[in-house]
Order: C-alpha cells, then sequence, then structure tokens
C-alpha cells in the first residue's frame, strides 16, 4: 500500500471542469430560450465538487480561473463570473469539513443558496455596468442546479473513486 | 525508504485517533498551512475581479485581452459546433441527385429575376449619384459583403448575442454592421482571431437609428428583449406613421450604412392622455433563424486590408462624384 499521498490525476479535474463549459454552451435556446435560461451552471457546480472532495488541490484559484473562462465563453464583463465564483468557492472551501459530512438534503440546499448569492452577485454586478436582466426566469438556475447537484455529486465521486484521483 | 513507510503508518495511526478519518488530509493541511492563508487569498482574487470588471468595462484596449481570451476558448465552441456542422454536411451529401438538381433550376430562376431587377437598378444608381452630385450632397452605396455562418452555441441567455465564425483574421472590426439576406440584424461587440460576438437589434441595450421609408421620419428602434419586437421611443401622437411602413436605416450616427431595411410597424397607439405615441414594429430578418449573415465593409480596401478610417471614405466619394 502506498501510503505516500501525491496529487496525481489533475487531468480528471480539468477534463470535468471542461465537460462543464460543453453543457453550458450547448445550443439549447434553439428549441427553448426558457430552457437556455434555466440551464444549471455545470461549471461551477463542478468545481464546487472538486472544493469539496480535494480542498487541498481544487480551492478559490481554480474557481476564479473558471470563472475567467466563463465570462470569456459566454460574452460576459470578464471578471464577473469570476468574482462570484471566487466568493461562493470561499465559503465551500472554508466549510468543506461540515458539508462533507451533512447530508444530501442539506447539501443541496447549501448549494441552492450558494447559486442563488452567485446570481445576486452577478445581477449586481451587471446592473452596475448598465446591463439590464429582465424576467424571475434568472433565478430558476438556482433551483435546477440545486436539482442537478446530487447527480453531479454522485457521478464525479464515482468517476473520482475510479480514476483513483486523490 | 523504510522511514517514510514508517512515518506513513504512525500519521495514520495518529490521524485515526485524531479524527476517525485517514490522516492523507492531515498531512496535507500542513503543507498547505504554509502557503498564503485562504482568507489572504479570497482577497486577493476578489481583488483581480473587480479590477478586471472596471477595465473591461471602461477601456477599448481590454478588448485585446478579451480577444486573446477567445482563442482559448474557441476549441470548445468547436467541440459543441461539431455535432450541428456534422449533421449540415450529412444532410448534404446524402441528397439526391433530382432534388440537387431542383434546387439548381429553382436557383437558376431566381439568379435571372434578381439580375433582372439589378439591370434596372444600375440605372437608378447611376441617375441617383448624378442628381445628389448636382445638389452636391455624396452618397454612398458602394458597400462590400462577406458571408459568415452563426456557430451553434449557446452565449449569455439573458442578452441576444449570437456568434459569428468570422474574426480579426478576416478583418472584421468592432461595430460593424451584420445583416442577414432580408435586413439588418445586429452589430459585431466583440472580435477574437477566428470568431466575432454579435449583438442583435432586439437586445435590450441596443438602439438603431431608422427612418420610415414612406416619409423619411427619423427615429431610433430599441430592442425589447423579444426577437420579434421592437420599439420606438418619443413619436409625437400627430405623427404620419401606419402600421405597415418599412424602417429602414439612416445611416446617422456612421455605423450602419442607410437604405438597409430594418423592421416594419405592426402597432401604433395613439393616446390621447400620453404625450407620445408607443409604436413597436417587428424586425424584417428572422433573428431567431439566421443561419448566414453578410458582414459589410463601406470600402473595398476596408474588406480586403486592415483599416480603421471610416469617414475618409465619404469624403473621398464625394469627392468623386462632384
Amino acid at each position: 500500500m502506498n501510503t505516500e499521498v501525491k496529487a496525481n490525476n489533475n487531468w480528471v479535474i480539468y477534463s470535468t471542469i471542461l465537460l462543464g463549459f460543453i453543457l453550458l454552451i450547448l445550443p439549447l435556446s434553439k428549441y427553448s430560450l426558457l430552457l437556455a435560461q434555466i440551464r444549471p451552471e455545470f461549471p461551477i457546480l463542478i468545481v464546487y465538487y472538486w472544493c469539496l472532495a480535494l480542498p487541498e488541490r481544487t480551492g478559490l484559484a481554480t474557481a476564479w480561473a473558471t470563472g475567467i473562462f466563463q465570462d470569456s465563453l459566454t460574452g460576459s464583463l470578464i471578471g464577473i463570473h469570476a468574482l462570484t465564483f471566487v466568493l461562493t468557492a470561499f465559503i465551500m472551501t472554508r466549510f468543506y469539513q461540515r458539508i462533507r459530512v451533512s447530508s444530501m438534503w442539506s447539501q443541496t440546499f447549501t448549494v441552492l443558496g450558494l447559486i442563488l448569492f452567485h446570481k445576486l452577485i452577478f445581477l449586481w454586478a451587471t446592473s452596475a455596468t448598465n446591463q439590464q436582466i429582465l424576467g424571475f426566469q434568472y433565478w430558476g438556475a438556482a433551483i435546477t442546479s440545486a436539482i442537478f447537484w446530487p447527480l453531479i455529486f454522485f457521478g464525479l465521486r464515482n468517476i473520482r473513486k475510479q480514476l483513483g484521483v486523490r | 525508504m523504510p522511514a517514510g513507510v514508517l512515518s506513513g503508518i504512525l500519521s495514520e495511526s495518529i490521524g485515526r485517533v485524531h479524527q476517525g478519518r485517514v490522516l492523507r488530509r492531515f498531512t496535507i493541511k500542513l503543507i498547505f498551512t504554509s502557503g498564503p492563508s485562504i482568507i489572504a487569498r479570497l482577497l486577493v482574487l476578489v481583488a483581480l475581479s473587480l479590477v478586471l470588471i472596471m477595465l473591461d468595462y471602461h477601456f477599448d484596449s481590454f478588448e485585446k485581452v478579451r480577444s486573446a481570451l477567445g482563442i482559448a476558448t474557441y476549441p470548445v465552441r468547436q467541440v459543441v459546433n461539431a455535432p450541428a456542422e456534422a449533421r449540415e454536411y450529412i444532410a448534404n451529401s446524402i441528397k439526391s441527385r433530382s432534388e440537387l438538381l431542383k434546387t439548381i433550376e429553382e436557383q437558376r430562376t431566381q439568379l435571372t429575376l434578381q439580375k433582372y431587377q439589378l439591370q434596372k437598378l444600375e440605372s437608378l444608381k447611376a441617375e441617383n449619384i448624378r442628381l445628389r452630385s448636382s445638389l452636391r450632397s455624396s452618397f454612398d452605396i458602394s458597400d462590400f459583403v462577406t458571408i459568415g455562418k452563426i456557430i451553434n452555441v449557446d452565449l449569455d441567455p439573458f442578452k441576444h448575442h449570437v456568434l459569428i465564425n468570422k474574426g480579426n483574421r478576416d478583418n472584421v472590426s468592432i461595430n460593424q454592421p451584420i445583416l442577414s439576406s432580408e435586413g439588418v440584424i445586429g452589430q459585431t461587440v466583440h472580435v477574437s482571431w477566428k470568431s466575432s460576438e454579435i449583438v442583435l437589434i432586439s437586445d435590450p441595450s441596443h438602439a438603431i437609428p431608422v427612418r420610415v421609408n414612406r416619409t423619411g421620419l427619423r427615429s431610433i428602434a430599441i430592442g425589447t428583449g423579444t426577437t420579434t419586437r421592437l420599439e420606438l421611443p418619443y413619436i409625437p401622437t400627430n405623427t404620419d406613421i401606419a402600421v405597415g411602413d418599412l424602417l429602414e436605416t439612416s445611416g446617422m450616427g456612421g455605423r450602419f450604412p442607410a437604405g438597409y431595411p430594418v423592421a416594419r410597424i405592426t402597432e401604433v397607439t395613439n393616446d390621447p392622455g400620453q404625450p407620445f405615441a408607443v409604436v413597436t414594429a417587428e424586425p424584417i430578418a428572422k433573428l431567431d433563424q439566421v443561419v448566414e449573415v453578410l458582414l459589410v465593409w463601406r470600402d473595398q480596401q476596408d474588406a480586403l486590408k486592415e483599416k480603421k478610417c471610416c469617414a475618409c471614405t465619404s469624403d473621398k466619394k464625394q469627392a468623386d462624384t462632384q
């Protein structure tokens, strides 16, 4: 048994985040605009999982880089997603020990809260820079993100265990 | 090596005593406590994000950074776009011969008809330039276009932005007008190496200077966030404007060349209690179904070479016509 623990399989973390980006920009608005508007925030959910599972390796820097990439990908002001992702990932990283041992229900509610917080700061930042966001569906993504959280959590945990990412 | 194993076993047993969980986290946390604290990292990254937001919001030159980031995101967009392209390719390659022949025949008929219309246009154009030159005003009609395609990816769903497959490489510049075969659809906002982002005229943050084709009344058409609706604000109630009137670009502001169709008036409500009429219009181009777009340059040199100055184009033309 190898007792020395080294950071390994970085590519797993990065490719799951990339997969999140692909899910984020899949062309849904062609079929239903509402569906595109309430699409879960996949990349940051995946980052949350890795913050929870491997807080020593994935943390604020990863969240920030993910945010910058998402800003570029979705055409928002550079730095907005980075800001909200860092703030919410901070909560995740700071309290990972408590969140990790809590039940799936309370984890889901934590994620709901975090995404709502993310949406709130995002709304504040976009309106501070003279852009409007219309409609209540804006908040819908928080609910769908929470619904998708157990799926992402168990899915990524399986991947992590199968590939032995530590 | 034995020492390492020993310390590993030792630390693991200590870890069990302390936390009831495997110790590896304990050892790794020890390594990480030597780095900057999490609060410090948070503050640095938040400050960095805020600085980036400010830079991107206030300085146009930051566009270069965005353009560079666009190169990094390009592969992801390509991956997402690939299935749609593959589907189109397959659909094209399995079309039957008779079907293709039929399409060719249809397009040939259409081309002949359009050539016929162009014959008349040429003489009208010449006449117009002659008349305008007698009035000593310039008339800019020669625009150059390139065809681009929409990339099948979603951007921010709360903005009306789409991505096209032409960028810096094809001399696309910021604020360049974009048309479809039917009418104006928007202008470029961010340009990257091989792709650029365009804002549609229906985006709530977009306004386009227009003129009513029938009367010459000038106004502005503002996006509403719905692809089938534009609003014309501040139209007095006694203005001659009617349902069905065609709105075309007025050329005011200098971004959109004059004379391209934009929208058709769908509703005019005159409420005597209100100072202004409520006027809405529907874009002529099907904004949510556009597949191919036309990028417009004022001048062939702009289309071929990198060139910034737009005002000099019309001056030159004025000199030519006089």
